[in-house]
Parts: C-alpha cells; sequence; structure tokens
C-alpha cells in the first residue's frame, strides 16, 4: 500500500495473523461482571416472588398438579382472559393508528410543532386521571356529561357494552402521542438518499412502505408494540375508575379478576394459577416481539436528525392540516373538562356540567387537600424520585455489562430474554409474595419497600433501552479499554455522557410511571405511604358527588409529570430512538 | 450376538445401575448433611445435572478409549508406511513455525523451511488424509503458511490454502476448511482480487464452527477484513471513499481485538500494527506511534524480532510524516538490521526502498539507485513493485541524464475508468 506523504510516496504494510489459531477466550477483565450484581439483587425482588408464584400455582394439597387452574373454568374467568386478550389486540391496533397519524404528520410538517405538545400530554397523566376525564366526558346525566348532553341520554354510555367505547378511547388519549412520537422520530431518520432511490425504483404506496419503511422501523416498532401490549395486560386502574361499579364484572380483565379472587379466596393457588395465565400471555406476546429488540434497536445517529421534508400534493396538505387540527383539539378536549370541573365547587360539579357559569372557585382544590392531597404529593415525590435514582444507579453498570461486558453471547441472550420476560411481567405475579415479605420484615406501608418494587420493576425495561444505546459505542474505545490503555472508569464515564438523552429517557419515564402508578401502591402498600393515586381513587369511589374534588385532585396530580414530560419530551423520544446527544 | 459383545453391553448396564446408586447414595448424604428437603432435592438434581453435562461435553481421553474398545476397533492404531516421516517432519515443522521470525532460531528456522520446503509440500499432496494424520498435515500447512505470507508469495498461498480445505473435507473438519479459506482471502488479496478476498472471509464465516478457536478465528476474519479495506483504501483517490474505506480498516480492527483470544500476543501485536497503519493513512503521526511503541514493546517482550522490526519500520514512517527525517532513516537502518537477523528479505526490501527512496529525494542518485536495486533482487513477493519501479527509473533518469529535478517522483500511472481520465484532462485543462 502506498502512501503519499509530501512530496515521497512509501509503500506501508499490515500485518497478518498467521500459524495456528490459539485456542481461548477474549480477554476480559472479570471486575465487570461485579457490575451485575445490584442489578442481579434488585431483580431478584421479582425472580424470586415470580417463582414462588409459580410453585403456588402448580401446588396442590395433594401435591404437584394443575388442579389450581380449575377457577379458569369459571364464566368469569373465561371472560377476563378473553377481555385480556381483546386489550392486547386494542394495543396492536393502536401501534398501527398510531402510525398512520405519524406518517400525516411527516406529510404536513409545519402541523407537527402544534400537535405533538398536544398530544404528548396525556402520555404524561396516570390512568386514573384519564379515567376521571372520560368518565366527566361520558357521565350519563345531560346536565353533567359532556356527550350526553350533545347527543342525548341513549346510549348510556358508561352503561353495559357501551362502556367499552369509553374505555378504549381513554387508552388511545393515553397513549397515541407516544406511538406518534416515536414513529415519526424513525420515519424523520429514513435518509433522503433512500428515501430519493426508492422514488427512483419506482416504490410508491403500500410497496415502498413494505419495503422500506417499516423494515427500517422495526426497531421502533418492537420497542413501541412492548410498551403498549405491556399497558395493555396491566389495564387495571383505568377499569376500576372509568367502569362504574355493576358494570366492572363485564369490563373486567385478568388483573381486576386476579384481585378480587385474591381477596375472596383463602387459598393462594386459584389466584397465583391467574396470575400465571396473565404472565403467560404477556411474556408470548413480548417474547415474539423481542424479534425487533435485537442488539442495537436504535436508529443510526448518523441519520438523525433531518430536515423536514414535504412530498404531499397541496390537497394532501390541506386535508392534513384539517386532520391534524381536528385531532389536536379533540385531544385538548378531556385536560379541558378536567381543569373546568376542578375550578367548579365540589356541589356545582356535582349537580352541573363543566360549561355552567355558576359555582366557579377553588373549593374542589380545598376539598382534595383536605383529603390528604399534599401529604400524598410529597410521599409520592420521595417514593418516585428514590426509585428513579435507584433505576439510574444499578441499570447503568448492568447496561455496560450487557453491551460490552464480554458475557458469552448465549449468556447474554439468556440475559436479554430473561429482561424482557421481566420488564412485561404483571404485578400479580410477585406482588402477593412481596407483601409477605414485607409484612415478615416489617416494611408494610413504608416508602422505602415502595421505592424498591418500583426500581425492581422499572429496571428491566431500563437496562434493555440503555443497552442498545450503549451498544452502538464506538468500538475503538471499548477495545482501548479491554487492551488497558483507557480506564474502564473513563470508558464508562464517556459512554455516560454521550448517551444522556437516553439516560434521561430512562429517568423521566421512570419518574412519570412512579408517579402515575397505581396497582403498585395499592397491592404492596399499606395506609402509611399514601401515594397520590390511591388517594384519588378514594375520592372517586363515589365519583357522582365528588367530581369536582376528584377533577382537583386529577389537576394537581398531573402538573410534576405533564411539566417534565414537555420538557424533556424531544430528548425522551431522542433516548428512546437514537440514544446519543445530538 | 457374540459373546464379547454380549458382556460389552453388560459392562454399560452395570455402569448404569452404579451411577444410579451412586446418584442415589450421594443425594441421600447431600440431603443429610448439607441441605434437606425439597430445596435440597432440587440443588442436588442441579449439581448433579450440571456434572453430567460437563462431563459429557468434556469426555476425557478414557471414554474415547473406551468408545474406540466397544466399536471393537484397535485402541492404538497402527502407524501407515510413510506416517513416521510425516510425523517427524509436522513435529519439526511445528517447532520451527514457533521459531520462525523470532530472535531465538529465527533465521535458522527460515533455514530449514527453505530447505525442507519442497518435501513437505510433497508430504502434503501424497500423504492420505486420515484422523491421525490430519493435524500433522495441518501443522506442515501452518509453517509453510507462515512463511509465504512473511514472503507475499500470493500464488504459493492460495496452492497451499486450496490443499488445506481439501484436508479439512476429507477429514470433515470444519474447523480447518475456515482457516483455508481465510488463508486464500489473504491470498487473494496479496494478487490484488479483493472481491475475491472478501467472498472468501464470506465462506469462512459460513464455515466457522463453535470451538476452542473460534475467539481467535473471528479475529482472523476481522483482521483479514481490515486489511482489504486498507487495500481498497490504495485503489481509491484521497477522497470521501478512501477516508470511509481507511475508517472501516479501523472497525474492523477493533472488533478484531475485541475477539482476540488473551494468550494470542501475536494477534495482538498485529492489531496494535494494523491500528498504526490506518493512522499514518489519516497522518495522525502521534497515534499512530502510540500503538507501534505499544506492539513494539510487547513484541520485544515475546520476543518477536519479526514483528518488532515492523513496528520500528513503521515508527520510521511516523517520524517521516513528522518531518523527523535522519530520525526515520535510522529506524528503517535498525528495522533492516533485524529483519536480516531472523532472514525476512522482503521487510528487509521494503526498508531499503524506503531508504532508496528518501535517498533519492535528497538528490543522492546513485546511492538511491543501488538501495532500489538491491530491494528489487530482495523482493520477490506480488506486491510493492509499483512504488520502486517507478523511484528506480527516475533515479537511473537522473544518474543517465541528470535532468529531472530530485524530489519530484514520476507522475503514477492513471488510475480509473474512462469517466475519471475525462475528469482529469478537465482539470489538467483549465486549472
Amino acid at each position: 500500500m502506498a502512501l503519499p506523504i509530501g512530496e515521497i510516496e512509501l509503500e506501508v504494510v499490515g500485518r497478518e495473523i498467521t500459524g495456528r489459531p490459539v485456542p481461548g477466550r477474549p480477554r476480559r477483565p472479570y471486575s465487570p461482571y461485579l457490575r451485575g450484581l445490584p442489578a442481579l439483587l434488585l431483580a431478584s425482588l421479582l425472580l424470586v416472588p415470580i417463582l414462588v408464584t409459580t410453585a403456588t400455582a402448580v401446588r396442590t394439597p395433594d401435591g404437584l398438579g394443575l388442579g389450581n387452574f380449575t377457577v379458569l373454568g369459571t364464566e368469569q374467568a373465561r371472560h377476563a382472559i378473553l377481555n385480556s386478550v381483546a386489550w392486547i389486540g386494542v394495543a396492536l391496533a393502536l401501534v398501527g393508528f398510531g402510525f398512520c397519524v405519524a406518517l400525516v404528520g411527516q406529510r404536513v410538517p409545519a402541523l407537527w410543532p402544534l400537535l405533538h405538545p398536544v398530544l404528548i400530554l396525556p402520555f404524561a397523566v396516570s390512568a386514573l386521571v384519564s379515567g376521571a376525564a372520560f368518565r366527566i366526558i361520558f357521565d350519563p346525566a345531560p346536565e353533567r356529561g359532556t356527550v350526553s348532553a350533545l347527543l342525548g341520554d341513549s346510549p348510556v354510555w358508561l352503561g353495559p357494552g357501551w362502556f367499552w367505547v369509553v374505555l378504549i378511547s381513554a387508552f388511545i388519549w393515553t397513549w397515541l402521542g407516544y406511538v406518534t412520537s416515536l414513529f415519526r422520530a424513525g420515519l424523520d431518520a429514513i435518509p433522503d438518499d433512500l428515501v430519493r432511490t426508492v422514488k427512483a425504483e419506482g416504490l410508491r404506496g403500500w410497496r415502498r412502505l413494505l419495503a422500506v419503511e417499516l423494515p427500517i422501523l422495526r426497531p421502533i416498532s418492537g420497542i413501541v408494540t412492548l410498551t403498549l401490549v405491556v399497558a395493555a395486560a396491566r389495564v387495571f386502574d383505568l377499569v376500576l375508575i372509568t367502569v362504574p361499579g355493576p358494570m366492572q364484572d363485564d369490563a373486567s380483565v385478568l388483573a381486576l379478576y386476579w384481585w378480587r379472587t385474591s381477596n375472596a379466596m383463602p387459598e393462594p393457588g386459584p389466584s397465583a394459577a391467574l396470575a400465571l395465565v396473565l404472565f403467560a400471555i404477556v411474556a408470548c406476546v413480548a417474547l415474539c416481539g423481542m424479534r425487533g429488540l435485537r442488539r442495537s434497536w436504535a436508529m443510526p445517529a448518523s441519520t438523525i436528525p433531518q430536515p423536514a421534508r414535504s412530498t404531499a400534493s397541496p390537497a394532501h396538505r390541506r386535508l392534513g392540516w384539517t386532520m391534524g387540527v381536528l385531532l389536536g383539539l379533540s385531544w385538548l378536549f378531556p385536560t379541558l373538562i378536567l381543569v373546568m370541573t376542578a375550578f367548579h365547587t365540589p356541589r356545582a360539579a356535582a349537580l352541573h356540567g363543566w360549561w355552567a357559569p355558576a359555582g366557579l372557585g377553588i373549593e374542589s382544590f380545598t376539598a382534595a387537600s383536605t383529603a390528604g392531597l399534599w401529604q400524598a404529593l410529597l410521599s409520592t415525590l420521595v417514593i418516585a424520585g428514590l426509585a428513579t435514582v435507584l433505576v439510574r444507579v444499578v441499570a447503568v453498570p448492568m447496561a455496560y455489562l450487557l453491551a460490552w461486558g464480554g458475557l458469552a453471547e448465549w449468556f447474554g441472550k439468556v440475559v436479554v430474554t430473561v429482561l424482557v420476560v421481566l420488564a412485561v411481567t404483571p404485578l400479580p405475579m410477585y406482588a402477593e409474595p412481596l407483601r409477605d415479605l414485607f409484612d415478615l420484615l416489617g416494611l408494610t406501608g413504608s416508602r422505602i419497600s415502595l421505592a424498591l418494587v418500583h426500581a425492581a420493576a422499572g429496571l428491566p425495561f431500563a437496562v434493555l433501552l440503555l443497552r442498545a444505546a450503549f451498544a452502538s459505542a464506538p468500538p475503538s474505545l471499548i477495545a482501548e479499554t479491554l487492551r488497558g490503555e483507557v480506564r474502564d472508569s473513563a470508558v464508562l464515564t464517556q459512554v455516560r455522557q454521550t448517551y444522556r438523552p437516553a439516560l434521561i429517557a430512562v429517568m423521566v419515564l421512570e419518574f412519570v410511571l412512579v408517579w402515575n402508578d397505581f396497582i403498585v401502591g395499592l397491592l404492596i402498600s399499606g395506609p402509611g405511604s399514601t401515594p397520590l393515586s390511591l388517594v384519588l381513587w378514594g375520592e372517586a369511589r363515589q365519583f357522582a358527588t365528588s367530581a369536582g374534588t376528584v377533577a382537583a385532585a386529577a389537576v394537581v396530580m398531573s402538573v410534576v409529570p405533564v411539566a417534565l414530560l414537555l420538557r424533556f419530551w424531544p430528548t425522551v423520544v431522542r433516548g428512546l430512538t437514537v440514544g446519543t446527544k445530538p | 450376538m457374540s459373546r464379547e459383545r454380549r458382556w460389552r453391553g453388560y459392562v454399560l448396564w452395570v455402569g448404569a445401575v452404579a451411577w444410579a446408586v451412586l446418584t442415589d447414595v450421594a443425594r441421600d448424604s447431600f440431603a443429610q448433611n448439607l441441605l434437606g428437603g425439597v430445596l435440597g432435592r432440587v440443588v442436588f438434581v442441579v449439581i448433579a445435572a450440571l456434572a453430567l453435562y460437563w462431563l459429557i461435553s468434556n469426555p476425557p481421553e478414557w471414554w474415547h478409549r473406551f468408545q474406540r474398545w466397544r466399536r471393537g476397533e484397535p485402541v492404538q492404531p497402527a502407524p501407515a508406511p510413510g506416517q513416521t516421516e510425516l510425523q517427524s517432519l509436522a513435529e519439526q515443522a511445528q517447532r520451527w513455525l514457533f521459531a520462525l521470525g523470532s530472535d531465538r532460531g529465527g533465521m535458522l528456522a527460515a533455514d530449514w523451511f527453505r530447505r525442507e520446503e519442497r518435501r513437505l509440500r510433497r508430504l502434503l499432496a501424497e500423504s492420505e488424509v486420515r484422523p491421525d494424520t490430519v493435524d500433522d498435515l495441518a501443522w506442515i500447512c501452518d509453517g509453510l503458511e507462515a512463511v509465504y505470507v512473511r514472503q507475499r508469495r500470493a500464488d504459493d498461498l492460495l496452492e497451499l490454502s486450496t490443499q488445506l480445505a481439501k484436508i479439512g473435507e476429507q477429514a470433515g473438519r470444519r474447523d480447518l476448511e475456515e482457516l483455508a479459506a481465510v488463508r486464500a482471502a489473504t491470498a487473494y488479496r496479496l494478487r490484488g482480487n479483493l472481491d475475491e478476498a472478501t467472498y472468501r472471509l464470506g465462506l469462512a464465516s459460513s464455515l466457522a464452527p463453535r470451538g476452542r478457536a473460534a475467539a481467535a478465528m473471528r479475529a482472523r476474519r476481522q483482521l483479514e477484513r481490515g486489511l482489504i479495506h486498507l487495500a481498497r483504501a490504495d485503489q481509491l483517490h484521497p477522497g470521501a471513499d478512501r477516508t470511509d474505506a481507511v475508517l472501516g480498516a479501523r472497525d474492523r480492527f477493533d472488533d478484531a481485538g475485541l475477539a482476540i483470544p488473551r494468550a494470542d500476543l501475536a494477534a495482538d501485536i498485529a492489531i496494535h500494527l494494523n491500528i498504526g497503519v490506518v493512522y499514518l493513512y489519516q497522518h495522525d503521526a502521534d497515534k499512530a506511534l502510540d500503538h507501534l511503541r505499544l506492539a513494539a514493546a510487547r513484541a520485544s517482550a515475546s520476543r518477536d524480532a519479526s514483528a518488532q522490526a515492523h513496528a520500528l519500520e513503521l515508527t520510521g514512517v511516523a517520524a517521516w510524516l513528522q518531518h523527523n527525517r535522519p530520525q526515520a532513516l535510522r529506524w528503517w537502518r535498525e528495522a533492516e538490521r533485524r529483519y536480516t537477523d531472523v532472514d525476512e528479505p522482503e521487510g528487509v526490501g521494503r526498508c531499503l526502498q524506503h531508504l532508496g527512496s528518501a535517498a533519492l529525494l535528497g538528490g543522492a542518485a546513485e546511492q538511491a539507485c543501488e538501495l532500489l536495486e538491491r530491494s528489487a533482487k530482495l523482493r520477490s513477493g506480488v506486491t510493492g513493485h509499483e512504488v520502486r519501479e517507478r523511484y528506480l527509473t527516475q533515479a537511473r533518469a537522473q544518474l543517465g541524464q541528470g535532468t529531472d529535478r530530485p524530489g519530484e517522483p514520476a507522475p503514477r500511472p492513471p488510475r480509473g475508468g474512462p469517466l475519471q481520465q475525462l475528469l482529469r484532462l478537465w482539470r489538467t485543462r483549465w486549472r
């Protein structure tokens, strides 16, 4: 090889490796394995209870057997299973719908800055809050419910059958922004030269979608599908707050049925069997989705950001504008209603709709405060903060170990599979044994125990996300570490700095999820810790009379996560899709 | 069924029962002394299963002997005629391979291979491939490959790799087939056929079996890929494509660095040297020196004089890049001396070429001519002719006519297709 240096040209040759290949494994220092230890300890908070629940499900008074699974034979259980599967179907349909909205957003880029925050807003609020908003909108009384006032009192929206419309609307309202944002980031990341090549090849419409866009977006589709399936399988609080008591049996899902069974039956076996079935359904879907969650799910960093491009005709653009504006307004509507109801007195909110000018005031906030809102706010802040810090501290070294720690390939795959399964494990799989454990240790109702459970539940997703980001680090950096030229800690520091968006995404999502949590607080916590959502649910039990208080509590509860998510959302999207700084 | 075979069957059954009884006894003992109850049983079963898995996956020699005995095969097959010669030469080839390029018998090793090359090639061609001869044949291939690569004898290397592939195929050894494919890739690269070299590497990847040497082979494939990138960079004009090719080489060398086994010091040195070459291509002498110094130190520690000479040669190039010409000349002279010590004429020839080119630049055409002619005599390999011949022609022209300005090398023959030639013409016409 000739190397021109100034006025001379020198021949430079590389060096081959010759002779017999040397047997042995690549050099790896053993100290990185210690990095996985805190994660293992934290994850054992899930792993051990999962094993205990599995053992409980297959243990009968006569020994091992499937006797506990007879609980699935009841009509209610079959109904709950069908409903859970239907929810997963809803989640998958929402992924498709979100993709279409993202396509519209791409075709009309000018609309996106307006539509984007409006769509994201509901993602920041809890299922309880969105349930409360939709219950107010679809209240069957025409003097209170917006829809009933507009369309008349028939059909009864929260009555048999129709409550599904309300539930699914609330679910879509919450999650559409998340789906659309990620797909939009993915669509923007498709390189321009590829788009031009595809056009030159004559690929258009469906063929282009199937041949180019969908394969490129597979990593993002994987992460979106996984998140939504988990959310759909965990639907619990939404049903509890939105559907009136008498109808809850019809809307029952496996998690809800499990909760009722575990409270009603003295033996733990049947409820453990139900939890195991729920777990099996979710794990199957997640493992199928693992194809999209291969080593690096992040989009190539060099291709982001691309300048916004519009390829649509003026007619399409007008249509896109119209759709976008309508969608934006309808997405703002539930928030508006919630805020307006909160600024009515409890009495006015119980008697009139949000549009009534009479009864405006801040008494609903006072009532919520009397119900322990501020103490719950502080408590939730402590729990969410603790859990976030814990996840941050434990997940980073574990993700680094998985990405570059030199684990054997098969072992790495096993760990990732376990993490994917743990990430989607429904709470019923570990709630009972954990509650027993905390009882035994005298930690029931303590904020620390609740933060620990939240951190353990959030850890797998955080590790998977960070691992994908770290895996795209330049090999030269890691090679230098392994050769001993650079200290390991220096690399970790640089990786942490480079992949700050992924870290911020992990922390923000963990904080918001813990802040908005209801089910962990309900099943694990006692009266001591009182997270916000429990206070909200306590008020919502008499929904018709306390709509104002509920709305006020919901508004206060949503301020922090909404502010946090709107502030960091671009970074979160970047963290979820690329991982690195621009 | 013969009585003997029936008896062998009984032995198996007795063994199985004994295993079961021992397992039961051990389980009871485990339960009584260490961990009782269901958990104890589970732990015991897991330990027993792991032990059994380990035994099966690492069958000791006595088990192979037992298998052969059970199949009625002789436990130690009798050596075939000619096998004694094969074994003896293979052992010697193995010994001299380790000495090749080192400061402990490097010259003797090169001499031995020169003397025995024909005999080794004859044995490779004539010996029957059997399970008991395949390793000997492979060792001979290894030794010859090291010699051919050092001497840049691409055709011989290709022929050898074909023979090794045949041996691997006949013996059902995919590891040897993979090795042969990588060596064929090296040969094609040295001949300048980069597409075929890339294809052979793909073939090697598809053959790659799992085994104890899998990591080393992965490193070797990646390193060869990196060298192909560098060769491709050499064929391109300076620009984005060339930069990409050099960066691609860097990535491949880094991947190789992640894959090399702990004990493979020679591979480690080779990777440092190649990364040094990448930095030289990027005209970053400081970073190149970081790697070259490390390679030289490790080569010195492992007494690999050939690698040390290579590191010093490249250090000279880095010094030239830093405009430290006297130092560069000193490094090249030192490298030449070390190459001579281990009898590597290709390396000596390269250093003489550097010295000759430098002498030409300094106006010493006579000295340059002498050095370059010596280099031409020493270098029988397939690469490096173009640069050397260019400088040699220029030196001769200066000696004969004294018209050419020193330091201005003759123009390189035009590269690229008709479009690039048209562009070049346009540039010379309008600029």
